[in-house]
């Protein structure tokens, strides 16, 4: 077995995470409802994980891997957190929704953060980072039908969040 | 007015974060050598009880087993190979490792894998990966440590506070060779931590299983040189 020099590993994970960390961490972001505090741990989570398999990830797919990392490791924050903030109530409380401007990138960040977490990377990765519906599924870990259902019901929810909004695309 | 979509499309030009920074990107290295020293003690321990184990099974295999029972006579004739086939310490000619100098290795073995802060002599004829889940990872390659020596930077890894701890001379630095046990009583691998006069310091882990003595572990042990290719880690 030939002997493997961790000098090559840091050097292209230096080079991938140079030119790729600003991605996640937009991508992390709008994952965990656009804190950016909660996406840089998400990141770095993700980015330890993504070390660790260095040697089994191949180069084309490095890219596919790491969004597969931020992925999980948003769901995992978003469930920990979940399970602190988790709260018993006899009714449901109502909450008021402010008026959106739809070129308000906070408004929008704020309504994705309404949907379920599944439906939201659903969402963020197809629309906002413009993957195919099988590289979602891919960085979803979950099949390409439920990719198409989560994404599709993910607009429709945004949709109702935007009463005055005129749908003009297909 | 755009329609939803193209609003999410024009999500990254507004959340955009800036590049990364050289120093983020390195505190991003360094979170990963963590986590891989972390991951490599952890099986290193896991190894170990492999071995135990399998001790237990023989010690355990040996008791049930009467003398005259063709078993117990293979068993013996086994036991008398081991004692009789002695290792013998040469010098190493192979690949030096990443990170640090070996000279005496024994005769046929070699460096199969190594990184920055550690690395595993084989004997002949195991110089291929080991199927998990007995293995760890060196230099970014699975290689198992049963039946091998590894040696590796310290770090956060000590003798346990009961094994009997035998002082050792290592080129005029003061070594400790003691019996790890990973988290249980039984033995299973000798290790042999001494400071090479640098700021390092060693951990020599050696099976029992391999018959070494403590002189020739120690032996070895002189042959080790750290080289500033080496990394520190703090996991």
């Amino acid at each position: 077995m030939p002997v493997r020099w961790p000098t090559d590993r840091d050097r292209e994970f230096t080079e991938f995470v140079s030119a790729r960390r600003a991605t996640l961490v937009r991508v992390a972001a709008l994952l965990v409802s656009g804190d950016m505090a909660r996406a840089e741990d998400v990141v770095q989570t993700a980015l330890t994980r993504l070390y660790l398999a260095w040697p089994r990830v191949r180069p084309e797919t490095m890219d596919a891997y790491a969004r597969r990392c931020v992925v999980n490791a948003a769901t995992d924050e978003h469930r920990s957190l979940f399970r602190r903030r988790e709260q018993v109530r006899a009714e449901v409380p109502d909450l008021a929704a402010d008026d959106v401007q739809y070129d308000d990138k906070t408004t929008i960040t704020a309504l994705l953060s309404t949907l379920p977490v599944g439906m939201r990377a659903a969402v963020v990765l197809r629309y906002v980072e413009g993957l195919s519906v099988a590289e979602t599924a891919d960085a979803m870990g979950c099949s390409e039908g439920n990719v198409r259902s989560q994404s599709t019901r993910g607009l429709e929810r945004l949709r109702a969040g935007m009463p005055e909004h005129a749908r003009n695309a297909g | 007015m755009s329609d939803l979509i193209d609003v999410l499309k024009a999500l990254p030009t507004d959340v955009s974060p800036g590049p990364a920074g050289a120093e983020v990107v390195a505190a991003d290295v360094a979170r990963g050598h963590r986590a891989l020293i972390r991951r490599r003690h952890r099986r290193i321990a896991c190894s170990s009880a492999v071995l135990a184990v399998a001790v237990s099974v023989a010690v355990g295999a040996g008791h049930l087993t009467r003398p005259g029972d063709s078993a117990a006579q293979a068993a013996e004739g086994s036991s008398a190979a081991t004692r009789e086939s002695r290792v013998r310490l040469v010098a190493y000619t192979g690949t030096q490792p990443v990170g640090f100098k070996v000279h005496t290795v024994p005769e046929g073995w070699q460096v199969v894998s190594s990184d920055t802060n550690a690395f595993v002599v084989a004997p002949p004829g195991t110089d291929t990966p080991a199927p998990a889940p007995k293995e760890d990872l060196v230099g970014g390659e699975a290689v198992s440590l049963e039946g091998r020596i590894a040696v590796m930077l310290q770090g956060s890894s000590r003798l346990p506070s009961h094994s009997p701890v035998t002082e050792v001379d290592v080129n005029g630095e003061q070594g400790r060779l003691g019996l790890a046990d990973g988290g249980n009583s039984k033995t299973r691998a000798k290790w042999l931590i001494f400071p090479d006069g640098a700021g390092h310091k060693v951990l020599v882990q050696v099976p029992t299983s391999l018959g070494l003595t403590d002189g020739q572990i120690t032996r070895f042990a002189r042959g080790i040189t750290v080289t500033g290719d080496v990394r520190t880690t703090h996991g």
